[in-house]
């Protein structure tokens, strides 16, 4: 089984970049990505599987990441997805606002894509999607 | 010895006697009992008539600043002074005879009809407010009993016309100087929002620049021509620059004084951490740092850290050729005369004096101002890589802690940092 991924990130360069880096590190995978938390949600609730994985950018228009996420994990059939935060921001009160909505990781997004990939990597390797899934 | 001590016995007998017969005249004399009285003179009795006296006081009452009014106790006026006639711009002739409340406006008279009959007790004391035809005058008056002397009670006026004119200014700077304020918080809130804002958002296109030279750098390098490349290479170092100065000023933004948590902390545990945190930097530059026992001081911790590694960052960055950076910090009680000295201080508060001297190349004296502020640097870029940020960070810092920061240096000669922070909130 190849992780299928969710990217939720409005920034089309950003798309790209992880998509380069996420070929780089896991061609198997199939990544779908939403524009932003509301496209998102109808993407989810037009599914009947959901995701291993969703990487959730924060900063976004009409609803941002911290609202999603706290949406998502008070939705019994959703809250054991785990996601991923995948932003700009590198300040210590988001990232610890983030772990307390549930979130499993915080990538910062930097100007170095062999960061991304090896943040990736370890992702993977790790078996972060089946751990927190046993959760 | 002429005279027998009997003799001098009754000398004083007599003396003593005249002695009561005076304190007993004086004392006539000071109750008002006496209007005149008679001494014996060698060949008759000389008369003394106290008129003189009397006299003084009534000048003094005539003459004084304050108005003097007399009032019966039925608030009929007896006697003014013309002080009183002239704050009301009525004549004497048309004030006496006449009610006290026909001056008193409508505002006042109840406040006075309540010191009036407190005034009977003893004394009363109010500001109350006069009206006599258009004019509407701020008095305060000082009300006591005569009795049982005299069945009036004495009232002294004071004209508060130019206190109140006054007061009335003040409190209109006052009311300006809280708009203003006002106006002021709100320009600081929107430009540290602003530069946040800006910093943050600006950040973005300037990676997406260096991930995309990154990208092309990594990737097909070899199949594009070096003058292609080194563009590339041009652009990712500007974009780089960019990014550097785009964070210090964001760090600069954050660097505002509210929301600053204070708390009584050890400036050694601040200075190890600091030093910690740019280990690898001393090492590499081999660089040595003494200093004395710092004191404990309420502060932001987070902030003095930072104020302590840029001045040690900026020691090592400006460090002489072929010698190892020495960064010798010094600490103590700062002495009161230099500190009436600085421009800044208006209270009793007290300061520790902290000063970061280093070997390094010092600067011309006349540039001591110019190096905190906002992009001013003293070196181009290609001797010293810098954003102009990091000693205008120091200044911010020791500002939000109503400190004081001084530079001194000659070139050649090293640098040295005088930091003033206060002992107490």
């Amino acid at each position: 089984m190849y992780p299928g991924i969710l990217l939720i990130d409005d920034d089309d360069d950003d798309q790209f970049i992880f998509l380069t880096a996420l070929e780089n590190v896991a061609p198997d995978s199939h990544c779908d990505i939403s524009n932003n938390a509301l496209e998102a949600f109808q993407y989810l609730h037009a599914r009947v599987e959901t995701p291993d994985i969703i990487f959730l950018d924060l900063n976004m228009p009409l609803m941002n990441g911290f609202e999603f996420l706290l949406i998502l994990k008070s939705d019994p059939r959703l809250i054991s997805v785990p996601v991923i935060i995948f932003s700009t921001s590198d300040n210590p009160e988001d990232q610890a606002r983030a772990k307390d909505l549930g979130a499993v990781q915080f990538i910062t997004k930097t100007a170095d894509i062999e960061l991304l990939k090896k943040d990736l990597r370890h992702i993977f390797s790790r078996k972060l999607v089946s751990e927190s899934l046993i959760h | 010895m002429t005279e027998s001590i009997d003799d001098l016995l009754k000398k004083i007998e007599s003396l003593e006697e005249r002695l009561a017969d005076s304190e007993q005249l004086i004392d006539a004399i000071r109750a008002g009992e006496v209007d005149a009285f008679a001494v014996n003179g060698s060949n008759h009795p000389e008369i003394y008539t106290l008129q003189s006296g009397d006299y003084a006081y009534r000048v003094l009452i005539e003459e004084i600043g304050e108005g003097a009014v007399n009032i019966s106790e039925d608030g009929l006026i007896v006697y003014t002074n013309s002080s009183f006639t002239e704050l009301i711009g009525i004549p004497y002739e048309k004030v006496i005879g006449r009610f006290i409340s026909d001056f008193i406006h409508e505002d006042s008279k109840e406040k006075f009809a309540n010191l009036f009959n407190e005034s009977l007790h003893g004394q009363s004391k109010g500001e109350i407010i006069l009206a006599a035809g258009e004019n509407i005058i701020p008095v305060y008056i000082s009300l006591t009993s005569l009795q049982p002397k005299l069945a009036t009670v004495g009232i002294i006026v004071t004209d508060q016309t130019r206190i109140k004119l006054h007061e009335r200014t003040i409190l209109q700077y006052q009311r300006e100087l809280e708009l203003k304020n006002i106006e002021l918080a709100q320009n600081n809130s929107e430009l540290s929002s602003f530069t946040y804002i800006a910093s943050h958002d600006l950040q973005e296109p300037l990676r997406k620049i260096q991930t995309f030279c990154n990208l092309i750098n990594a990737g097909s390098n070899e199949e594009l021509p070096a003058t292609t490349r080194d563009y590339f290479q041009r652009i990712l170092k500007a974009s780089t620059r960019m990014q550097n100065l785009i964070s210090s000023l964001l760090n600069y933004s954050r660097m505002n004084s509210r929301g600053m948590d204070f708390e009584m902390t050890d400036l050694n545990c601040v200075l190890d951490e600091a030093t910690n945190n740019i280990r690898e930097l001393l090492e590499e530059s081999q660089a040595v740092i003494t200093h004395d026992p710092l004191p404990v001081i309420p502060c932001v911790p987070m902030q003095i850290n930072q104020l302590f590694t840029n001045l040690i960052i900026n020691s090592i960055k400006y460090k002489a050729a072929g010698t190892a950076p020495l960064i010798q910090i010094s600490a103590r009680p700062a002495e009161q005369a230099e500190i009436n000295s600085q421009e800044a201080v208006s209270d009793e508060r007290r300061y520790w004096k902290i000063i970061f001297s280093d070997n390094g190349i010092g600067f011309e004296p006349q540039y001591a101002d110019r190096i905190f502020e906002l992009f001013q640097r003293l070196h181009s870029r290609f001797e010293y890589e810098g954003t102009g940020i990091g000693l205008a960070i120091c200044k911010k810092i020791v500002q939000n802690h109503k400190g004081f920061i001084y530079a001194d240096g000659k070139p050649g000669l090293g640098a040295t940092f005088a930091i003033y922070l206060p002992t107490t909130r």
